[in-house]
Order: C-alpha cells, then structure tokens, then sequence
C-alpha cells in the first residue's frame, strides 16, 4: 500500500537538517533525489498525499483482474452502499481527534441509537419521528456529560469515553434486552434504503455530512479554531480561541453524528442489533489515523478518512469475496490501524529529529524563564495527534 | 584550587597544545555551498567563540564535527594532536575526544543524575566487566566540580534547566577527557547555544562551568546568538559569514559593536531605531495587579511609550504580560484600556484581545505559535473573522493579508505554506510579532522578544516595536536583556521581590542602573554579575 510513500520519507533526514541549517534560504537545486526531498519537506509532495488514493486504485485494479466477481456491479454497490454508517462514525471521530480529544464510546452511542430508536418505535410505539428526535437529543445529551467531565474536571477524554460508552450500552442492554429487534418504520428503511443515482440515499446522506464537514474544518473560522485546539490549546487560547468550548463542542458532536450514525443503520438494515454496534469502533479509528496519513498529511481530515475507509472496505470485500471471512475483517483493519500510526509515528520522528537538530537559534526554543507561567496546560488532557499517538495513550 | 590557581595550571599545562585542528572544510548540499574551505583551530584551555547569523553556516559546521553530515573531500581534521578521519561517523566523535553539548541536552529526563552520568559510557560486549564503584566515583567528582550541588539520585526532571545544562557539560566533559587518557589532553567540547534556556541569572553558572572545562585543558567553542555572553566568556571568536570563517580575533581586541559588526558584515548604523516621543494619553492603567509572583504592582504606559519591566529571575516582571492579558489569572487587581475599567480577575485572553491587547510569549514551541502549522494558519488566526465570505474563509484574502504581513516583516522564505518550524527562530518571531501588530493593538505585551533570534533579525524585531508605538501603541516589553531595555525602551520599570522598587527614565535609563536596581545592590555591570554570582570564576575572565 503506501510502502513508497514510507520508504522516501525516510530518507529524508539529512535534506531537512540542511533545510533548517539555513533557515530555508538555500536554493536546492531541481533533479535528484534531493529536489525530491526538498518537496516532501515543503509538504507539497504529491506521493505522500495521494498515495493511499494510488493504493486504493492500484487494489481494486488488482482485486478487479484477479478476482473475477469482484468486477460485477453489486460488488461496487456493496462497497459504496453498505458504508454510511462507517463513514459517519469514522468523520465523528476525526472530528473528536483533530481537536485533541478522544472518544471511545462511539460505537456504543451508535449501538444504544439504533437500539433505543426500534424499541421506541415497537415496543413503546412511540411515533418515528418523536422516536428519532429523542434518540439525537439524547445523544447530544451523552457528548454533554462527556463534555462536562472531560473538559469541566480535567479528566482525559479516553477514559471517560471508555466508562460512559461502556456504562450507555450496559444500561440499553437491560432496558431493551440484548437480542436484535426488528420491525423499525417501513417507510424509514425504504426512504433510507431507496437507490438514488445507484447507490442508497443513506449513502448520500453520509456524504452530505462529510461535505458539510469538510466545509467547516477546511473553510470556516471554526474549523480553523478546532485545528489550533487539537494542535496546542495554548496557542489557541492565548489567540482568543473559546478552547474549551470547542472541546466540549467536539464531543458533544461526536455523539450526536454517532447517533445519526446508528439511525443510518436501521434505515439500511430495518433493524437494529446491539452486538454488531462494537465492529464500528475499530475500522473508525483505522479509517481516522490512516487518513490523516493522506491528503493532509499529519492531520485528520475528512477526505482523507473517506479514502481510507474506502480503501479498508474494498479490501475486506475483495477478501470476503476469496472466501475469507469473519477473522480477516480484524486481521485487515487491526493491521492497518496499527501501519497508520507506525507511519505517522516515523513520519514525525523524522520531522522531530530534523527540528531538533537544527542550528544555532534556528530552533525556536523555547521558553525562557517563564514561558511556562501558563495554567492551562494542566488539564490532564491526552490529546491524540497523527505523531504522538504512539505517546499519548499512557 | 581556587580560580587563579585554575588558570595558571591550565595556561601551564595547555601551552601551545592544540585541541583542534581543522583545514579545508567545505560543504555543500546540492549546488549550495553551505561552507568554503573553512580552517578552524582551537587551542587546549581556549574558550572560542563561534559567532555568525543563521545560516552563515555554524551548525553545519558543528554537525560535521559531530559526524551528522559527511564534509565535501579533502577536509583534515585533528584533535588533540590525532588525525580523525572524515567523516567521523554519527555518534563516533566522542571517542575521538570531541563531544557537543546541544541546547536540547541530550538528558534522559526519568532517570536520575547519576544515571544519566554513566549511561552510554560503556561497551556493552559480554563479560566486559564494568566497573561500577569507580565510575560512580569518577562521575560524582565530575559533578561537583561542574558547580552541581544535587543528589545524584535526583531524576533530571527534577532539576532546574542550569543544573542540567551543568550535568549534561560534566558528562560531556567526563567522556571527552576519558576517552583520550592524560598525556592527549582533555579534548574538544561543543556548546551550542547552551544559555538559550536559562533565565540571566543562571547563565553565570554556566559560564564557570565552561571556564572549568577549560581550566582543566579542554578546548571550548562556544556558540550564542548573544554577543555580550560572547564578549564576557570567550578568550577568542570565530566569525562566520555566508559560509566563510572570515575573521578569528582576541575577544578582547573588540567591543560589542565590533563584533555585531564583523557578524552582520555592514556597518552597524544604528542598531537601536530612534524613539519617537510618546503622547501623554494614557493607554494602559494597572493598578493593584497581583499574581504568583508579583504583588500590588501598579503601572500606566501612554500611547506610544516603550515600558521596559525587567528584574532579575522571580522579580515577577516576566510574569506581567500574562496577567495583563489574563492568560495567567491574577489574584487581584484592575486594569483599564485606553479609558475603559476591566477588573483583572476573571479576564480572559479572548476579551483581551477585544480590548486592543497583544500578547506575543516568549516561548515559541508551545505558546505563541503552533509548529506543525503552517504559517499562514499561525498569522491568520487572530484575524480570520475579516476574511468571511459568503460564510467561509476567502482564501484569497487570507493569502494576501499573509503575505503582505511576511513581505512587510521580511520573513524568509516568504512562502507562507512553510510548516512554522521549518523558518528559523528570527523569521518565526518576525511572523508572530506580524500576526499580532496586524491587528493594531493599542496594547502590545512583549516577553523576551528576540529572545534566541539572530543579530540581524533582532534589529528587524526592535525596529517594528518602535514603529507600533510610532503608531500609537504603548508597548510593554519584559526581558532580562537590560541593554536592549536600555536603549530601546522610553522608561524601565524594576521589579524586585514582585514589587516595583525603580523606574528609569531620561538620563537614569542605563544598562548600569538597570543591573543594579535589579540586583538591589551598588554592584553593577555585565561582567561584575560573574563575581556577583559567588560561583567562583575560574578561568581567563579576570586576567583578562
């Protein structure tokens, strides 16, 4: 897959000390390899952006000669139909991760809203839609208490997540049994599941929130500000930024576009089954890191988890269609969940021994005396970035 | 021993012995040439001053010696009277006798000081017996004598950013000296901008550690941005330009504008901008202000007044800014913008920056600008709001007020998709002072402006800070570089203890006074602080 990508960047270092050597005011002159690595240190560098999408081509290319079922349109239809509820889980967590925080109760939110919504439905018989107006409320009420602990008493986001996730589902399992139930709106499945330009209008809803995503993360003030929280709060406070209500706002957010997520999910399926929520967490946080490893390389963004989540589909498609199935769904995304930050790790050690080495009073240092006199940083907060992934778990 | 007894010896032993010999190195990276045929010689018990702007070529010149870049052919290189063969390897200069000591250390901070001392310092080979008692010995010798007055089972993390600087200079020395033996000499040791950490006060430590080192025969050359730490500790300087060592001098043969002159290679005109007087409307009105550090501090600057507050380290004036803008919360107190009363309490940045505050941190890395960024997302970010269009950020606009901030402010490259970290410490300082003059603030709040920046872009710095309060702005700029407050600033206010004890103003305002009030006693001047500082001071700096 992104091999290429991985072993150019490693030879790197000795241009990027030149690099810093001379505060960037050295002419590299064009051809060789060096040229090369000149741009790759620009962040101009087209096989580093693009190498995942080459990947992906280069796969279903592959998979398309090789295996002869794989070309047949359902197949296609598979891969794009059958991925709204992974493309809205997956951007929630690229929203709750570029502005450094996690959530690992993704997929119980997910799990609990398709639940809670079927058995409203049924059992209750409440009307679909005051069904479905609950569960997203209740969902923004979840990201709230997320919120309100992680940023209002300092305690990491994972670890919240990883109780309140676990506690939601436990208590949905014993409210509304653990069996799957049946029987949600008609009308809602059909409308959900209804082709529109050959694919299911679920779908073209995942991807009218991505499109609305990627337009606040790339193209508004906000999405500018959610940047400089995930990257470092205090800069981000000390330029006016309300950094905590963009944290508590990532959460809450996270939960509700989870929710939506689980919704996806019953209109596709007509039913909602508790036990299949927790496959989501995992191919969410794949697609997330492995897409920060592309378009916008070293940060999460939305067009590059939409690659990579496609990316990870076409390949445990093709190799359910060989006939592989069950454990080669984990062998797949565990193993490129953990290539993605193996990348983003080395990338950014490669990047952080060029910046260490640079010379005299090219590094910008730091901190004198006092710099530190900031209290900001003592919220305990583990913030996830692409590089310090490897860090930022314990 | 005592110093002078220090001195002799080493001026007895080190006599004409050379403990580093360098000729014809060159470098050049793709058609670039980064070095021209530079010859370097340093004598045992030498402190040499490396000076020069960024990217006149110093560090490449120091990665060559450390092994981190290969030399063009036909470089020779000696130390202490042994040829070493080019290039000499990553890592591998330490057992030719020549170690670097970077401003980043190289410590482990988890482990303790002892620890720290012995790692690395074995051969790991199987039945290698090390032995344990001795090198502990040898090592806690090593530490005091360095002036490090800590448990060795302190982690480092522990420890003050001196006493590691301290530890990380021992260590260097320790594996220098011993990989060479007695009758070699004592070798070669690199610093790099060691003191670009520590606040003034410390740095004295740090100059009597190196003048132990050299004490004891060891070669030292010693880079800073710093000209006055240059002029104060070294025996000799080695400038370079573009490239070529163009002049090697006793430093006593020159003062400080001969020097700044020799690096910037033109003449130094003015250094310092002209002041334009200050109007007499108030802009800026503290009073009561208190803090961590400092107490019931009240102040007023006019528009256009250059307010120094300086102190020594803990005085509470570098604490100032941050309370002012309510990045740290004050205990008590109020200030008013041009007029207007905010209570201090409760103040945050963001208002702040309402009320016609700028704060521009003295750190970098972690405060002022994100380093993974790049430039155009650090320079806009205070002012995205103006470049909406249509409900999204025009691009356009962004770019070309960007872009008009770095052309301005001579930003090099000007190339905005830069990440942050890629410019150098000057460029980067000139970009954020940019990104917060761009918004005109009635208040600009500065702490350690050109802190670790290079000559040339100090002067850039010191000029658009003079022409913000040209504008109207009253400047505020803590920093214990008491010369630049000198002359840059209208007035001075001292701290001491976190309260205000003088103000400078007209004929008081010196870098004389400053020190003295600092300090709180009738001791005075930049070289007395090394007595001051009763670390004892080994070494050249008294004869010479």
């Amino acid at each position: 897959m992104s091999g290429r990508t991985f072993g150019d960047e490693l030879t790197l270092g000795s241009t990027q000390e030149a690099l810093h050597d001379h505060g960037t005011a050295i002419e590299v002159p064009p051809g060789g390899r060096r040229d090369r690595q000149w741009r790759i240190v620009i962040g101009d560098n087209l096989i580093e952006r693009f190498g995942l999408v080459a990947a992906w081509v280069v796969m279903a290319v592959v998979f398309s000669i090789t295996v002869p079922s794989f070309r047949q349109s359902g197949t296609f239809d598979i891969i794009f139909g059958s991925q709204a509820t992974q493309l809205v889980v997956t951007f929630a967590v690229v929203i709750v991760l570029a502005a450094g925080e996690f959530d690992l109760s993704v997929a119980n939110v997910l799990g609990v809203s398709a639940v809670s919504l079927v058995y409203l439905n049924t059992q209750y018989h409440w009307p679909f839609l005051l069904a479905l107006v609950v569960v997203l409320i209740g969902s923004i009420v979840f990201g709230s208490i997320n919120a309100l602990i992680t940023v209002g008493l300092g305690v990491p986001s994972i670890v919240v997540t990883l109780g309140t996730g676990t506690l939601i589902s436990g208590v949905a399992d014993g409210w509304a049994g653990e069996s799957p139930i049946g029987g949600a709106s008609v009308s809602f499945v059909n409308a959900v599941s209804h082709k529109f330009l050959g694919l299911p209008v679920g779908f073209w809803i995942a991807f009218v929130i991505g499109v609305v995503l990627y337009f606040i993360l790339e193209h508004t003030p906000l999405g500018r500000h959610l940047l400089f929280v995930g990257r470092s709060q205090d800069v981000a406070r000390l330029a006016g930024v309300r950094v905590n209500r963009i944290r508590a706002g990532s959460l809450i957010a996270c939960s509700l576009l989870s929710a939506i997520a689980g919704i996806l999910l019953v209109g596709l399926t007509g039913s909602a089954d508790p036990n299949v929520a927790a496959s989501y967490l995992l191919p969410a946080f794949a697609g997330a890191f492995l897409g920060s490893t592309t378009i916008k390389p070293g940060q999460f963004n939305i067009v590059g988890s939409f690659i990579a989540v496609y990316f990870l589909v076409t390949g445990v498609t093709a190799l359910q269609i060989l006939g592989y199935t069950g454990w080669v769904q984990d062998v797949f995304y565990g193993g490129s969940l953990v290539a993605a930050v193996v990348i983003t790790q080395l990338l950014s050690r490669q990047r952080a021994r060029a910046l260490r080495s640079v010379g005299s009073g090219g590094r910008s240092n730091n901190a004198g005396p006092h710099g530190g006199t900031d209290p900001s940083s003592q919220n305990g907060s583990v913030a996830p970035r692409p590089e310090d992934i490897g860090a930022s778990t314990n | 021993m005592t110093a002078v007894e220090l001195a002799t010896a080493s001026t007895g032993e080190a006599q004409g012995q050379i403990a580093l010999r360098l000729t014809g190195l060159s470098k050049t990276f793709g058609s670039a040439r980064v070095l021209t045929d530079v010859d370097l010689e340093v004598r045992a018990g030498e402190i040499r001053g490396l000076v020069g702007r960024n990217g006149s070529g110093k560090s490449t010149l120091i990665k060559v010696l450390c092994g981190y870049h290969d030399p063009d052919p036909g470089a020779h290189l000696e130390i202490a009277g042994r040829k070493v063969k080019l290039p000499v390897g990553a890592g591998e200069s330490r057992r030719y006798g020549l170690a670097c000591v970077h401003q980043d250390l190289g410590l482990i901070p988890e482990a303790s000081v002892i620890d720290n001392m012995l790692v690395g310092r074995f051969d790991t080979r199987l039945g290698h017996r090390i032995p344990w008692k001795q090198e502990r010995a040898k090592a806690l010798d090593a530490l005091e004598r360095f002036g490090l007055q800590v448990r060795p089972t302190t982690t480092v993390a522990e420890l003050r950013q001196v006493d590691r600087a301290l530890l990380a200079i021992a260590r260097a020395f320790l594996d220098v000296t011993e990989h060479l033996g007695e009758p070699q000499g004592r070798g070669v040791l690199i610093l790099d901008e060691p003191t670009a950490f520590l606040p003034a006060a410390d740095v004295e430590r740090l100059f009597s550690a190196v003048h132990r080192a050299a004490a004891e025969g060891t070669g030292v050359i010693y880079i800073s941005h710093r000209t006055e730490e240059i002029l104060e500790l070294t025996d000799s300087v080695s400038v370079l330009r573009d490239g070529v060592l163009v002049r090697t001098a006793q430093t006593g043969e020159l003062d400080q504008t001969q020097l700044v002159e020799l690096i910037l290679g033109e003449q130094l005109e003015n250094f310092y901008p002209h002041l334009s007087s200050p109007s007499n409307r108030e802009a800026l009105v503290v009073s009561g202000l208190s803090g961590d550090l400092v107490h019931e501090v009240s102040l007023s600057l006019n528009e256009g007044e250059i307010v120094g507050v300086t102190g020594i380290n803990g005085a509470g004036y570098e604490e100032l800014p941050y309370l002012l803008f309510g990045a740290t919360p004050p205990r008590s107190g109020t200030i008013s913008i041009k007029g207007r009363r905010e209570l201090a309490v409760g103040f945050a940045p963001r208002r702040a920056i309402r009320g016609g505050l700028a704060l521009l941190p003295a750190d970098r890395q972690s405060l002022s600008g994100a380093q993974e960024l790049t430039v155009f997302e650090n320079v806009s970010l205070p002012l995205l709001r103006r470049f909406i269009k249509f409900g999204r950020i025009s691009r356009r606009q962004e770019r070309a007020a960007v872009e008009t901030v770095l052309r301005d402010y001579a930003v090099k490259p000007p190339d905005g998709k830069a990440l942050l970290r890629q410019l150098s410490g000057g460029n980067q300082q000139k970009a954020l002072l940019g990104k917060w003059l761009q918004l005109q603030p009635s208040v600009l709040l500065l702490h350690e402006p050109t802190q670790g920046v290079d000559v040339g872009a100090k002067k850039e710095i010191f000029g658009r800070i003079e022409q913000a309060a040209a504008e109207g702005a009253a400047v505020l700029v803590a920093s214990a570089e008491y010369e630049d407050l000198a002359h840059l600033c209208h007035r001075v206010v001292v701290l001491r203890d976190g309260r205000v004890t003088a103000e400078l103003i007209g004929g008081e305002l010196t870098e004389e006074n400053i020190v003295r009030e600092a300090y709180g006693s009738e001791r005075g001047g930049a070289s007395d602080r090394l007595v001051v500082a009763g670390v004892g001071t080994a070494g050249g700096n008294n004869e010479r």
